[in-house]
């Protein structure tokens, strides 16, 4: 007895696309999802603006610091430290039901409703076509999915230097956010260098957002109140959920919640999924004709490799080295803030040495707006009284600095499944994670190319921060395409070779990661499988 | 060890932090938040933040030096704790809030710079005596 004609295992942002095309397509789908959400602090936000919130909301403790003050008493570098209260429902469960040991990786997964889509940034970048070959997808495949991805989402972004490296050649991108005075100094400083920085090979601009600026759809345009660390009330940020929420209603698609999906097997022209209860671990199993995982490149990973039984095997890794950057502006220290605003990046700046758009680092910049002064305090070495005063007047003019690197596979990257009887699936994942001497030197020398050109644009590196690999919460390449049957690879169309039903939306197929923002990308790839897949099942 | 009730503690480190008196419900905050945090393993710690108490006037290079030395010790979490229970009440929301500031106000942040280095040193020199 078929379940659904195709099971989508996952609602993150590639399980919620998947699932979307499926339908759009005339196909039924069975989300299978533990989908934790957030049922406490989404009703104690006050849909007012962030410092209208913290003038006169007396509960503010409640939801800003966490109802056990999680917020305050969580170690700054443990697993979704950076997480607000109202979005740590994100990583609920997750030590229990997807452990991993490690000396040297220290990702973030999710098994929320939306998963690691309910916390994003919300940054939209294309892929030039050489980075698309260099992963491995499909060039011609892949803009045609993003054209769909884009107009299912709704960005936002400006038509500047960035835009080879964001929304590239997408139409019907909505006008972008109001920039903030602290990003507006060292943007007008990136204009007066604008050729020594292109002589350097580097590019600035306005980032591209999955945020409206004009309503549609029954979504509203962002009122800029400036609590996206918070809320998604307005919906004018574009999450999983919304589309899940959509696909509820109609008839052929179903979901199945609390299901923690452990293995599947291939059997006689049907899939067997196996699933846990997260409650009391209770087995149960779903039967469809395709299955489609997209349960993030360490979920599915772990999946495949309890189903498929062979040797054991180490799957190779990608994921973004990444360091912060926090930078001081000197000419907006001690200045007060606009009322409205958002905590979203404000500027990308990309480093494109060869000007091919092919080897691309990028950068992007944030003005530390609404996240509380504690934050900046935990981190400073000097006294607490003496440290308000000074980390208030320094808060208008920092910018906080997010760079990525490129990514490609060397041996010191891998992961595998290990036996652990304490665990609900009896396993673990174990994660090595090493760059090379030579990628080493190699993002070096790019930090310093950055530090010098901020320093140009008038924003002072104050220290460098490095949360360790996994902390830029781009995994990939675990399952990467090829066009040989190999085990564990995926064929072109997200088939996993020695299987005839099972498809992978996730990145797990990349066999190179830019450090262009990953998410846009995964959707499109998301929307190319679930399209092939709809094929063959027609 | 002398040790003043969760309450009693909030009220002498938010006059620390702020210089300011603050109503029971924010004390009761407080006292919430520490019951969560706990009391610290360390006994050289808890040696320190009962000094701390016990002596007012010692809070300040008590706070600066464990900052540098400790800054995951007791008397730092409790403090950071505090700080933010203060930042999260509407009525001191403003001075954790940015703000133009006027010349006089920059010219304090000099001093406050030079205080914390003071406090660092003598801080340095209560650590020796207590243990």
């Amino acid at each position: 007895m078929i379940d659904s004609d195709v099971i989508v295992v996952g609602s993150g942002a590639t399980g919620s696309m998947a699932a979307q095309t499926i339908i759009e397509g005339g196909g039924s789908v069975l989300m299978l999802d533990v989908g934790r959400t957030d049922r406490h602090y989404a009703g104690l936000l006050p849909e007012q603006d962030y410092l209208e919130i913290r003038r006169t909301d007396p509960e503010q403790h409640r939801y800003l610091l966490g109802e056990s003050f999680e917020s305050v008493l969580a170690s700054s570098s443990s697993t979704g430290a950076q997480l607000t209260p109202p979005r740590r429902h994100v990583v609920a469960d997750v030590d229990r039901f997807l452990p991993i040991s490690s000396p040297n990786f220290f990702p973030m997964e999710s098994l929320a409703l939306g998963g690691l889509g309910s916390a994003w940034g919300l940054g939209c970048c294309v892929f030039s076509g050489a980075e698309l070959k260099a992963a491995r997808l499909p060039v011609a495949g892949m803009k045609a999915a993003y054209d769909v991805v884009a107009a299912r989402i709704g960005i936002s972004g400006e038509r500047d230097d960035a835009q080879p490296y964001t929304f590239s050649y997408l139409d019907g991108i909505q006008p972008s956010i109001p920039l903030d005075p602290t990003a507006a100094v060292v943007y007008k400083n990136y204009a007066r260098h604008r050729n020594r920085m292109h002589g350097d090979g580097f590019y600035m601009g306005r980032p591209a957002l999955a945020l409206l600026t004009e309503s549609r759809d029954g979504r509203n345009a962002t009122q800029l109140r400036d609590m996206d660390f918070y809320s998604d009330a307005e919906r004018a940020a574009w999450r999983p959920w919304i589309t899940i929420e959509t696909l509820r209603k109609h008839e052929r698609f179903q979901y199945a919640g609390d299901r923690f999906v452990t293995r599947f097997e291939e059997r006689e022209g049907e899939v067997s999924v196996v699933t846990l209860a997260m409650g009391d671990l209770e087995e149960r199993t779903y039967r469809c004709r395709r299955l489609i995982l997209a349960s993030g490149t360490l979920g599915t990973a772990r999946i495949v490799l309890r189903s498929q039984r062979r040797p054991a095997a180490s799957l190779p890794l990608l994921c973004n080295p990444f360091a912060y950057i926090p930078c001081l502006v000197p000419a907006r220290a001690g200045r007060s803030m606009p009322e409205r605003n958002t905590g979203l990046a404000q500027l990308e700046l990309f480093h494109d040495p060869g000007q091919r758009n092919d080897d691309v680092a990028m950068a992007s910049i944030y003005s530390y707006r609404s996240l509380m002064l504690f934050r900046l305090l935990r981190e400073t070495p000097i006294d607490l009284q003496d440290a308000r005063p000074l980390m208030r007047a320094l808060m208008s003019g920092l910018l906080i600095m997010a760079v990525q690197y490129p990514e490609s596979r060397s041996a010191g990257k891998y992961l595998r499944l290990e036996p652990d009887a304490a665990t609900p699936t009896r396993d673990r994942l174990h994660v090595n994670y090493e760059l090379t001497r030579d990628e080493n030197a190699r993002v070096g020398w790019r930090e310093k190319l950055y530090l010098r050109a901020m320093r140009r644009l008038g924003a002072w590196p104050l220290r460098r921060l490095y949360p360790g690999h996994g902390s830029s919460i781009h995994y990939a390449g675990t399952l990467p395409f090829s066009d040989m049957e190999k085990p564990y690879t995926l064929s072109p169309d997200g088939r996993v070779w020695g299987t005839n039903k099972i498809f992978v939306a996730d990145g797990s197929g990349f066999a190179y990661l830019p450090a262009k923002g990953l998410t846009l990308s995964l959707m499109a790839n998301a929307h190319r499988v679930a399209a092939g897949v709809l094929k063959t099942t027609a | 060890m002398y040790e003043p009730s969760a309450e009693g503690e909030a009220r002498v480190f938010a006059k620390y932090l702020i210089g300011r008196d603050i109503d029971d419900t924010c004390a009761q905050l407080y006292a919430r938040a520490a019951g969560e945090l706990g009391s610290g393993q360390d006994v050289r710690d808890r040696k320190i933040l009962a000094f701390a108490l016990r002596h007012v006037w010692a809070l300040g290079p008590l706070d600066a030096i464990s900052a540098l030395r400790r800054p995951k010790s007791i008397l730092r979490a409790k403090l950071l704790l505090m700080s933010a229970i203060l930042e999260a009440r509407p009525e001191f929301s403003e001075k954790f809030l940015p703000a133009d500031h006027s010349g006089m106000e920059r010219a304090a942040l000099l001093y406050y710079a030079g205080r914390t280095v003071a406090r660092a040193i003598a801080g340095f020199a209560l650590l020796g005596v207590i243990a």
